[in-house]
């Protein structure tokens, strides 16, 4: 028996991302990936604005075909036109409003037992057990019969990610889940997904541009430099030399380039807490 | 607020049985209780019963067919393309439909197609068919079309630019025919749903209860696409597939009942808002059963309203179902947005 720790819960092999425009020119944002994941690890997925951090989320979640290559996650290799079986092994967060009038929380949490039940979506012991447990585990348990478009945004962050942990599955993507959030909010969201993370051993990979707050809970940095090199390694090690500035400039000389010197300096004197 | 669902029902099928019945009642030849029960037992006037089994049962059949068909097709349309303004016509099957009988009726006359028409034994066939043909025409492309595209909205699109390019043959066609036959198209346009007798409600009844199954099926991807495309994808629907189905089913049910009934305005959009606001939930489960209920209840108090309004006259369905259905679709909205700012208060 190999150890929990180290079981692989996430591979891809030669993976190719981006758009197939028509047959021959296509825009390929990142070639040739090969990366694992493992179970219990917080990955965070940082790079600049166009990097392709959510084209390789999508991606990898079997949102959006891959130009070529493959993602397996738990050995189960992800097609995107298998969605049931890819919603039992993996589960998404997506921004953006959710705006369903009489929708409840509990309703929308529900949904997440959607690649379980049968056609007319009926709820067994189990189903209410584990939408409950997802409810108290995101401090939402108390809000369960609130309309969703009446929450905040932070809120309904959380509510999205409750649905995502009602479809029990070993890992859970996050695109942005910090996006359009305060400080206060942010800083918990994270919290949330570190704590989550070491107490039910579910591995969580988020994007997001909070390269402080990524730093303090990420187990790793994956980080996307525009033109698609995907640079991984712990914030500790990526804390030494000038990778941040190397992935975030990418060569071309920006505006404010000395208020970033200064920033990433900063974050390197103040090293990852764990 | 659960409780009160079982209760909504309840109400809405009582509701649906005793108009109903005051559908068969009322009419230009005046039919008391008495005799109503006579008929029902089997030995009322001969004459009474023969207009009871003939003409209004079909009747009443028809409004509750195209008042539960239409109602699904709305909500089907409003869920896909997450629009509360869409509607069963919007993928521009009726405008297919209308451009068919438009056809029959107004072009057949330049290649002396119409005594052609009149010499086969035909009867209002000959309509339900032109109708069915141009329905059945757009509904492939559409359905072609939205095999090929990947986004709902191109659809959308596609299906209202389909409408406005058979609404302007068929202005054209109307332009350039005598008046006698514009006039019996614009009758079309007004809907009816009398015309349709046994025979036809044959054809008509089986296609409309294979689509509503099918939507019914279909509530649980229905829900899901509520939260849009990519989040339903996400847990685990088949969103493709999903769409396919539904573009079929709306065209078959709206192509079918356009067909045999004409255009019948407003039902469609506006009885899935009125579910919405009695059972103030966004599962489909309660929807669809909630929309077929209150959609043969609209229809079938629409035609007594039609047959007494006027009476002797009876009126188009088409204006009473806009004329009635409009303000009290506004009355529920305005109660349903009162109530809800003395929540928030």
């Amino acid at each position: 028996m190999t150890d929990p720790q180290d079981t692989t819960i996430l591979t891809t092999s030669r993976l190719s991302i981006g758009y197939r425009a028509h047959q021959q020119n296509s825009l390929v944002l990142s070639a040739d990936l090969n990366m694992s994941l493992k179970r219990g690890r917080v990955v965070g997925l940082l790079g600049p604005n166009g990097s392709g951090k959510s084209t390789l989320l999508r991606t990898l979640a079997g949102l959006q075909p891959a130009l070529s290559g493959a993602v397996f996650v738990m050995g189960q290799h992800v097609k995107s036109n298998q969605v049931r079986q890819t919603a039992r092994v993996l589960s998404v967060v997506l921004t953006g409003r959710i705006d369903v009038r009489n929708l409840t929380v509990i309703q929308l949490v529900a949904m997440g037992r959607y690649p379980y039940n049968n056609w007319l979506g009926r709820l067994g012991a189990d189903d209410r057990k584990i939408i409950r447990r997802s409810l108290e585990q995101t401090y939402l348990w108390d809000l369960r019969d609130q309309m969703i478009n009446e929450m905040s945004d932070g809120e309904q962050q959380r509510a999205l990610f409750a649905k995502a942990l009602a479809q029990d599955t070993p890992l859970i993507i996050l695109d942005e889940p910090t996006a359009h959030l305060d400080l206060p909010n942010r800083v918990s969201m994270m919290q949330l997904l570190r704590n989550l993370a070491s107490e039910t051993g579910k591995s969580i990979l988020f994007s997001s541009h909070d390269l402080d707050l990524a730093l303090q809970v990420a187990d790793e940095l994956w980080l996307l430099k525009r033109g698609g090199t995907l640079i991984t390694g712990s914030p500790k090690e990526l804390c030494e030399g000038t990778v941040f500035e190397d992935v975030f400039y990418s060569g071309s000389p920006i505006s404010g380039q000395n208020f970033l010197n200064v920033y990433f300096q900063r974050l390197r004197n103040q090293p990852p807490s764990q | 607020m659960k409780g009160r669902i079982p209760v909504y029902f309840v109400l809405l099928i009582i509701l649906l049985l005793l108009a109903f019945c005051a559908d068969l009642i009322f009419g230009s030849v005046r039919i008391s209780a008495g005799e109503f029960s006579n008929i029902l037992s089997g030995d009322g006037d001969s004459n009474l019963t023969l207009i009871v089994t003939n003409f209004r049962l079909p009747k009443a059949l028809t409004a509750v067919l195209t008042g539960s068909g239409l109602a699904v097709c709305g909500l089907l349309m409003q869920t896909l393309f997450r629009n509360p303004l869409a509607g069963p016509y919007v993928l521009g099957v009726s405008s297919g439909a209308s451009l068919g009988v438009a056809l029959l009726m107004m072009a057949s006359a330049w290649f002396g197609g119409d005594a052609l028409i009149q010499a086969l034994p035909l009867g209002n066939w000959g309509m339900v068919l032109a109708a069915m043909a141009g329905a059945f025409l757009v509904m492939l492309l559409v359905i072609l079309l939205s095999l090929r595209l990947s986004d709902s909205v191109s659809i959308l699109i596609i299906g209202m630019m389909f409408g406005s390019a058979t609404g302007a043959i068929v202005s054209v066609l109307q332009y350039l025919s005598d008046p006698d036959s514009v006039h019996s198209f614009l009758v079309w346009t007004f809907g009816s749903i009398s015309d349709v007798y046994w025979p036809q409600l044959r054809t008509l009844a089986p296609v409309v209860v294979v689509g509503v199954v099918i939507s019914i099926t279909l509530q649980k991807p229905l829900n899901a696409l509520q939260l849009g495309e990519t989040q339903a994808r996400a847990i685990g629907v088949p969103v493709r597939r999903t769409r396919y189905l539904i573009i079929v089913v709306t065209s078959l049910l709206a192509g079918a009942l356009t067909a045999f009934t004409g255009p019948i305005a407003f039902v469609g959009v506006a009885v899935p808002h009125l579910a919405r606001a009695v059972f103030r939930t966004p599962d489909h489960r309660i929807l669809l059963p909630a929309s077929i209920l209150c959609g043969s209840i609209l229809m079938l108090v629409c035609d007594i309203l039609a047959q007494l309004v006027a009476a002797p006259q009876v009126l188009p369905i088409n204006t009473v179902t806009s004329l009635f259905g409009a303000p009290i679709l506004i009355w529920v909205i305005l109660r349903n947005r009162r109530n809800r700012n003395s929540l928030s208060e």
